[in-house]
């Protein structure tokens, strides 16, 4: 169908293209032959979709303003401006200098990717004493990351304190145990205090069996609860001390 | 402290810290001259590079860290089973050269540059650490602006961003081209 191949090369955009386009013909910039680009620049269009590609927006975008210049090129030129300044041209041409330019000094940095890939370097040592200065005042997801190892290094630390590992136990702690604490704590004040109840508890099964205690306190109206807001301590308020 | 313990003290502190460290730092740990201290380190890159040691140390503006030597990646990358590095993408390239020379830049000024979206690029060059955030530009939309980071110094092999070849003698080398294309026309 087809009576000459395209090139079905990827382009990493409609400027791409075009100074691919461009650079065949070696062509000025600045003197670009509209009508022949635009042909040419249609015709992979049109190659690409006979092949089922999936054409981006930039490319269709890119074909409009191509035409939209090569019309503007058919009107006579107003006679009160000079014609070099109104070439229709002019914004396209330093656009596409813009990018031939960035495109070119992209490759004098590839250049030095190759020692980088083969170059190792290592985390900072994780201890809890790390200080991390943030680099601005937002705090990056590389910040958190630094700040989440500390963080584990530190609790690395205090759970070798407190666990044995060759001798894990079950834990025995119920909820009707710790119900009975909290109503003893309450036999003394009609109110206490929830935080001061849980610098009490061993271990963090204690502190979980005992909110749940408390919840279950709150459903049977044992018992009532207060905060001031959120993250303030709970008060817990008896409702049955009064006989 | 003299210049030769210098010297050791700063090789163990590149070490432990693993990430660019700061000329400031040193000196303020060392208590010593700045002037001096840059001396130890410049003496210390020499001898590692002409010893060709396992391990050199590379300059990142006012900042120091320790790498591991390109020449021996063979042998390092064997350690890693898995570790495939993966060169950035043509489009990956350009975004970042863009943003090496217009920062800070938002994604919007960068895809009128390139003329194309460069949203998957922008993300994966800020995964691979070599551009960051750099607050917001005070527009309509407010949209966040990019900057290098410290590795990409290290990536494109300089220690400061003036070292990056000159726009304006690219485009010039450009516009020379054209003009002879021109008169060989002419011609």
């Amino acid at each position: 169908m087809n009576s000459y191949n395209i090139n079905t090369k990827n382009f990493e955009g409609p400027l791409d293209l075009l100074l691919h386009l461009i650079q065949k013909d070696e062509i000025d910039i600045y003197d670009i032959p509209i009508e022949s680009i635009t042909q040419q620049y249609m015709d992979y269009i049109y190659n690409w979709q006979d092949m089922n590609l999936e054409i981006a927006t930039e490319f269709i975008l890119m074909a409009a303003q191509l035409l939209e210049i090569k019309s503007k090129m058919l009107l006579p030129a107003p006679e009160n401006e000079s014609e070099e300044e109104n070439d229709p041209r002019e914004e396209l041409a330093q656009k596409l200098l813009e990018y031939k330019i960035f495109k070119e000094i992209s490759t004098y940095i590839a250049k030095g990717q190759e020692s980088y890939l083969h170059t190792f370097t290592k985390d900072p040592m994780y201890l809890q004493a790390l200080i991390i200065e943030p680099e601005s005042m937002d705090i990056s997801t590389d910040d958190l990351s630094k700040i989440m190892k500390r963080f584990i290094a530190e609790r690395m630390l205090a759970s070798d304190k407190l666990t044995n590992y060759e001798n894990m136990q079950k834990d025995k702690v119920t909820i009707v145990e710790k119900i009975k604490e909290v109503r003893n704590a309450l036999i003394d004040n009609s109110m206490i205090s929830f935080n001061e109840l849980l610098k009490t508890q061993d271990n963090i099964y204690h502190s979980i069996t005992l909110f749940l205690a408390v919840l279950e306190l709150m459903k049977q109206n044992i018992v009532t609860l207060e905060q001031a807001g959120n993250f303030e301590d709970i008060i817990i308020v008896s409702l049955i001390g009064e006989y | 402290m003299d210049k030769e313990q210098l010297k050791k003290v700063i090789e163990a502190m590149l070490f432990a810290y693993g990430e660019p460290l700061g000329i400031d730092v040193i000196c303020e740990i060392t208590k010593a001259d700045q002037e001096l201290v840059e001396e130890a380190i410049d003496e210390l890159i020499q001898e590692a590079d002409y010893n060709m040691r396992g391990i050199c140390i590379v300059n990142l503006g006012s900042k120091y860290q320790m790498t591991t030597r390109a020449q021996y990646y063979d042998f390092v990358q064997s350690l890693f089973k898995e570790y495939i590095s993966t060169k950035l993408s043509q489009a990956s390239l350009e975004t970042l050269t863009i943003i090496a020379y217009k920062q800070p830049v938002t994604r919007p000024e960068i895809e009128a540059i390139r003329g194309v979206n460069s949203d998957s690029s922008v993300r994966n060059l800020a995964d691979r650490g070599l551009i960051k955030e750099a607050g917001r530009k005070d527009v309509i939309g407010k949209p966040v602006m990019f900057e290098t980071t410290d590795r990409f110094l290290l990536f494109s092999g300089i220690s400061e961003l003036s070292q990056l070849p000159d726009f304006e003698e690219f485009n010039q080398l450009i516009e020379e081209e054209t003009k002879n294309k021109e008169n060989e026309e002419e011609l």
